[in-house]
């Protein structure tokens, strides 16, 4: 009786054995977790799918296509597919375009923005709140408002079907002034000044001090512009029109309207020489690249 | 000794020499913006004022514009395939934006209340991967796989027992896959902006909760919700402006059709402004886009201050 008593009361306070006990809690928080990730995990299987599939049948031969169940690993790993992609199209020349334009609008990015970035968050000039002000309003407008004019502009400046109509007009940028300027308004007093006191001019603050500090920054800016560069679809639409001189995004469209590509293995192969450096792109900065979207809300337009 | 100044090297200023000085900080400042100011002119502002003052002519390009004043506007409001356009736009930017926010609201409390920081991690990974991949590829690649007879969607779909589904040649279903690639696409982003919202809500909100006794789902409704709604506000606007400019998918994979159930405003105004040559008519097209933009964006701000919860 003595004993029985003692161990329900036992029970009521302290638990009858401390490891069992703390073993099923975790058990049950691990249980939770695994119920909760379950259906999440079969959602990212969603986002892989498509890529593997694409994978797959740019290996395939022709009369796989059409093979059920479509096999996930193909029964060869022949290559072509992407042969096929070279004999049509000059797909290297794609690639090389696209690097071209991409690297010249980076790096022209980073020098401007940060130099009107730290001119805005550092420098007193006449105007800076207003210039500033209409900066950001532009953020507001859609592009195809000034789609014609731009048209116009950048035929009379001799640039139509010239890689320099996709670099021009993206060398600077609103999003990436202003992403600048907040971060060269953190920077502290004390550091210009120790440089003015030094017989700095200006131009020597922002090479010497404000650059060197803008790592960061700097590092989020080029990830985002060039992400959204490489992918600048609508503007080479517009402004080329001859295959030498076509990025990757619109000399897939061509690549397309060759004889026999429309949703054929060389589509496929295309799409995967597209996926890799964009994956390779991606594994290496995936962490900026987060950063740089949580922090800036920007969608790649 | 009013109107002078001494530096840290203790040198005394007299007012001329800090004019001198404002100067050349000003002269710097101008230097510094130039390019930028430069391009936002040539580029921006130049072309955004012809660009509303083109809306008011007829101009086929090559011969001399003629001006119709609000003409172009009020033949907008009778054109029946402009109409459509627009109500496809809308329609896309509804359903594009409820599934994008939502369903990247969903997946974030998801990821978010999972402990194990390497699956945390992958699926945050893999959720945001499409987002890198241009949009043109993402659109070749969809419409392979959604080949009516031969894709493999249609095929597992079949093996579950379900009718083979006409993705991109019905009217109905192309809309709807549309829909489906561009939440394919987005809804990592919005799942990351949603995360970075979860990830600012102080924990000792949850203990304090967790004290009172407050359960699992009172928890999400009484705080984490609340809490997510600047970043909800801020999904809703940036996911609407972008709905509304929405064309490259479409132009791939169904150039508008099957009929004109997937074109888009903007589609239309390209294909008016470089295959037709009706600039003016194109551009009144963008200047009514620009508005209708412009009025949603103002109205959920105004809005937003009835239910964004600030802290």
């Amino acid at each position: 009786m003595i004993s029985a008593a003692s161990t329900s009361q036992s029970h009521l306070f302290q638990p009858l054995d401390p490891f069992r006990d703390k073993l099923r809690h975790q058990w049950r928080a691990w249980l939770a977790n695994a119920v909760l990730a379950l259906p999440l995990i079969l959602g990212s299987l969603l986002m892989f799918a498509p890529l593997i599939w694409a994978v797959s049948f740019s290996f395939g031969q022709p009369h796989e296509f059409f093979k059920l169940p479509p096999p996930v690993i193909p029964s060869s790993f022949r290559l072509d597919n992407y042969h096929g992609v070279f004999e049509r199209v000059d797909f290297l020349r794609f690639f090389l375009n696209s690097v071209v334009v991409t690297g010249c609008v980076t790096a022209a990015q980073l020098i401007t923005c940060s130099m009107g970035g730290y001119a805005f968050a550092r420098l007193r000039f006449p105007g800076r709140r207003i210039i500033f002000i209409l900066f950001l309003a532009s953020m507001m407008v859609p592009q195809h408002v000034t789609l014609i004019p731009v048209f116009i502009i950048i035929r009379g400046l001799g640039l139509y079907n010239n890689l320099g109509a996709l670099i021009v007009p993206y060398a600077t940028s609103v999003f990436g002034t202003f992403l600048l300027k907040q971060f060269f308004e953190t920077i502290p007093d004390e550091l210009e000044d120790a440089a003015k006191i030094d017989g700095a001019g200006f131009l020597q603050i922002y090479w010497r001090v404000m650059l060197p500090l803008a790592g960061p920054p700097l590092a989020t800016l080029a990830i985002l512009t060039f992400n959204s560069s490489w992918n600048n679809f609508f503007w080479p639409l517009i402004f080329i029109n001859s295959a030498e001189k076509m990025t990757l995004p619109l000399g897939m469209i061509y690549l397309r309207g060759q004889d026999g590509v429309t949703n054929s293995g060389v589509l496929m192969a295309a799409i995967v020489l597209n996926l890799v450096p964009v994956l390779i792109f991606f594994m290496i900065f995936q962490r900026r690249l987060v950063e740089g979207v949580t922090l800036s809300g920007l969608k790649g337009a | 000794m009013q109107e002078a100044a001494i530096t840290a090297r203790g040198a005394i200023l007299t007012r001329q020499r800090i004019n001198r000085l404002a100067l050349r900080e000003a002269m710097a400042g101008y230097f510094f913006i130039l390019p930028t100011l430069l391009s936002f002119l040539v580029f921006f502002l130049i072309p955004t004022i012809s660009g509303l003052g083109m809306s008011l002519f007829d101009w086929d390009f090559f011969s001399e514009p003629e001006f119709v004043g609000l003409d172009n506007f009020s033949e907008l409001a009778r054109d029946k395939l402009f109409l459509r356009t627009l109500k496809n736009t809308a329609l896309f930017a509804l359903f594009a934006t409820s599934g994008n926010v939502g369903l990247g609201m969903f997946i974030a409390i998801g990821i978010n209340s999972i402990k194990w920081r390497w699956l945390k991690t992958f699926l945050r990974t893999a959720y945001f991967i499409p987002f890198v991949i241009s949009t043109v590829v993402v659109a070749l690649m969809f419409g392979f796989l959604l080949q009516e007879s031969t894709g493999v969607v249609n095929y597992y779909l079949s093996r579950l027992g379900i009718v083979r589904i006409p993705w991109l040649s019905s009217s109905a279903w192309a809309f709807r896959s549309i829909v489906l690639i561009d939440v394919w696409k987005h809804v990592g982003f919005f799942t990351l902006i949603f995360l970075a919202g979860l990830q600012a809500i102080p924990s000792e909100l949850y203990e304090a909760a967790l004290v009172d006794g407050a359960g699992r789902r009172v928890r999400l409704t009484r705080i984490t919700i609340p809490l997510l709604t600047p970043s909800l506000f801020f999904s809703l606007i940036i996911a609407l402006i972008g709905a509304f400019q929405v064309f490259e998918s479409m132009y791939v994979l169904t150039n508008g059709g099957p009929g004109d159930a997937t074109r888009t405003v903007v589609m239309l105004l390209y294909r008016e402004a470089f295959g037709s040559f009706n600039m003016g008519y194109a551009a009144s097209m963008a200047v009514l886009l620009f508005f209708i933009i412009l009025a949603l964006t103002v109205t959920q701000v105004r809005l937003g201050d009835r239910w964004v919860f600030y802290r």
